[in-house]
């Protein structure tokens, strides 16, 4: 037997109340390592936390409510957490209109919470990763922007802009065991496409279950994985590159998105 | 997270040393049973005496076969009709010009470092699809998405199996077996070790000397200006073959370095 042992790690999760995020914390903590859940709002950091408490009695959960798709969000969390090891740049938000339809505002959002976001928080804690020479920065990327669609643009250009800031990020850990890495999230089970499933299914007079491959085969043409991926299955990819045993990848884009791709490279 | 790989069987090809000899011993310590391959009997031997003073309570099977030729799988397929996890890792390379190098060394590369994990793959994966459970990884090198003037052989040989591996997952959708590629970097093994060794006595350098002096001038943008061992390898491997990692299928995941100073 192995095991992935993150005892004595602090990680932080953005935008973890629900979803891949809160699958991230909640592998995080199994694995062994304090955590930090975090989300816009007071009332669904504190139900996150409470649940996360409740699954792991007397582990040490911070929940920390931040907008961070502004400066003064990152600010908030950054100062209520002086030191980080493992951190998790979850958070995002997709916005479905078309690209010329998009207004800047939409763009700029985006910009600002798909991707500047992850550039605020590691300002303040990547340079305590490099002198410590430990720790382990991941990005939730989207496996979308790498295919072209009209839609979405705003999410698929900034998701593709998060590629290239954590491929950069990775460059100022050049020589030391620090690592940053992307993992490649296709189209996963959450509250909010669940709802969109069912309102599929229910349009035909079908169940979810009943729809699921002609749902799937909507929204992930091709998908090798035949079903929606489950938060879980993109979470234990975290949890292993946060950990000691992925030493040697860095830098790199890891899939966990069911095939999707029909590329070779 | 654990990794109980206990009543399953792993066929790792090449693993009587380097990297591949890393996942034998993780794959064993992680609970499973381990199929080793090397050319020789003597290769084969001094490792299964290796793995199981580590540990003992493994079952181990050692399968000596050149995987350079047909007879070398259908030596493995005879010893082993079926398995749960198939590392294709064995594979060999050749140092040359690429207009001096003759057609012989390209159909001997094709043969061990692309079509040898044809053979396996053709016969274990139709198996593990009827049972809709297993895995099956392929090591490849970010030598295979690099220009290769001097090892030309070596980077067509694994660029095909890119393309077979991402192919051979199209048999899997609908299924829970995946088929996955790890991209490998500059790694400790027994040929590198061997090779810095000879030239540390030629220069009067010390081995550690001239693996910073590959890195600096070989692979000078990689992340962590070291070569990676075995064991890091060794790591993906076990997360890619365990149930954790059922949604990543037909992927290609890089225990590099991060050497590729690319996003793609």
């Amino acid at each position: 037997m192995m095991r992935i042992d993150l005892g004595g790690k602090l990680a932080v999760v953005t935008g973890s109340t629900k979803g891949i995020g809160f699958a991230c914390a909640r592998g995080l903590l199994e694995a062994g390592a304090d955590v930090v859940v975090n989300g816009r709002t007071q009332a669904s950091v504190d139900e996150a936390a409470a649940r996360l408490r409740n699954a792991f009695p007397g582990r040490e959960v911070t929940g920390v409510a931040a907008d961070l798709g502004t400066a003064a969000g990152c600010a908030l969390l950054v100062g209520r957490v002086p030191r980080c090891d493992i951190l998790v740049c979850n958070v995002g938000v997709i916005a479905l209109e078309d690209a010329l339809e998009a207004p800047d505002e939409t763009y700029l959002r985006l910009f600002e919470l798909n991707c500047l976001s992850g550039l605020r928080l590691a300002r303040a804690w990547l340079p305590g990763m490099l002198a410590r020479n430990e720790g382990r920065v991941v990005f939730s990327g989207a496996q979308r922007p790498l295919m072209a669609y009209r839609g979405g643009t705003a999410y698929a250009a900034t998701k593709f802009a998060q590629l290239s800031l954590a491929r950069s990020m990775a460059e100022l850990t050049r020589g030391t065991a620090v690592t940053v890495n992307t993992v490649m999230i296709g189209v996963t089970h959450s509250d909010s496409l669940d709802a969109v499933a069912r309102d599929f299914a229910a349009a035909k007079g079908r169940t979810p279950e009943e729809d699921e491959l002609d749902f799937v085969e909507m929204v992930s043409p091709g998908s090798l994985l035949q079903r929606l991926a489950r938060a879980e299955e993109v979470a234990s990819f975290v949890v292993y590159l946060a950990s000691p045993l992925a030493s040697a990848t860095n830098g790199a884009m890891l899939s966990a998105e069911g095939g999707t791709r029909k590329a070779v490279y | 997270m654990i990794f109980d790989f206990a009543g399953r069987t792993a066929v790792i090809t090449g693993s009587s040393d380097g990297i591949g000899f890393a996942c034998a011993l993780a794959f064993a310590r992680a609970g499973a049973d381990v199929v080793v391959n090397g050319r020789s009997d003597a290769s084969v031997d001094a490792a299964l005496a290796r793995l199981r003073s580590e540990c003992p309570e493994t079952r181990f099977t050692g399968v000596a076969a050149d995987m350079g030729t047909a007879d070398g799988p259908a030596r493995i397929i005879a010893a082993v009709p079926d398995c749960d996890i198939l590392v294709n890792n064995c594979a060999v390379n050749n140092l040359q010009p690429m207009l001096e190098e003759p057609d012989e060394t390209f159909f001997r590369l094709f043969e061990i470092n692309f079509l040898a994990g044809v053979r396996l793959t053709r016969h274990y994966l139709p198996r593990m699809l009827e049972r809709n459970r297993g895995r099956v990884l392929f090591h490849n090198s970010e030598q295979s998405l690099r220009p290769s003037p001097d090892m030309a052989a070596y980077g067509v040989s694994k660029a095909a199996e890119l393309v077979f591996a991402r192919s051979a997952a199209e048999y899997t959708k609908g299924t829970a077996v995946t088929v996955n590629t790890i991209l490998i970097g500059p790694t400790r093994s027994a040929v590198t070790s061997a090779l810095h060794a000879r030239m540390a006595a030629e220069s009067g350098k010390t081995v550690g000397e001239i693996e910073a002096d590959f890195i600096r001038h070989v692979r000078p943008a990689s992340l962590i200006q070291r070569l990676a061992e075995g064991e890091e390898v060794a790591n993906m491997a076990i997360y890619l073959a365990s149930d954790h990692a059922s949604a990543t299928n037909g992927a290609v995941l890089s225990v590099e370095g991060g050497v590729r100073e690319v996003l793609f």
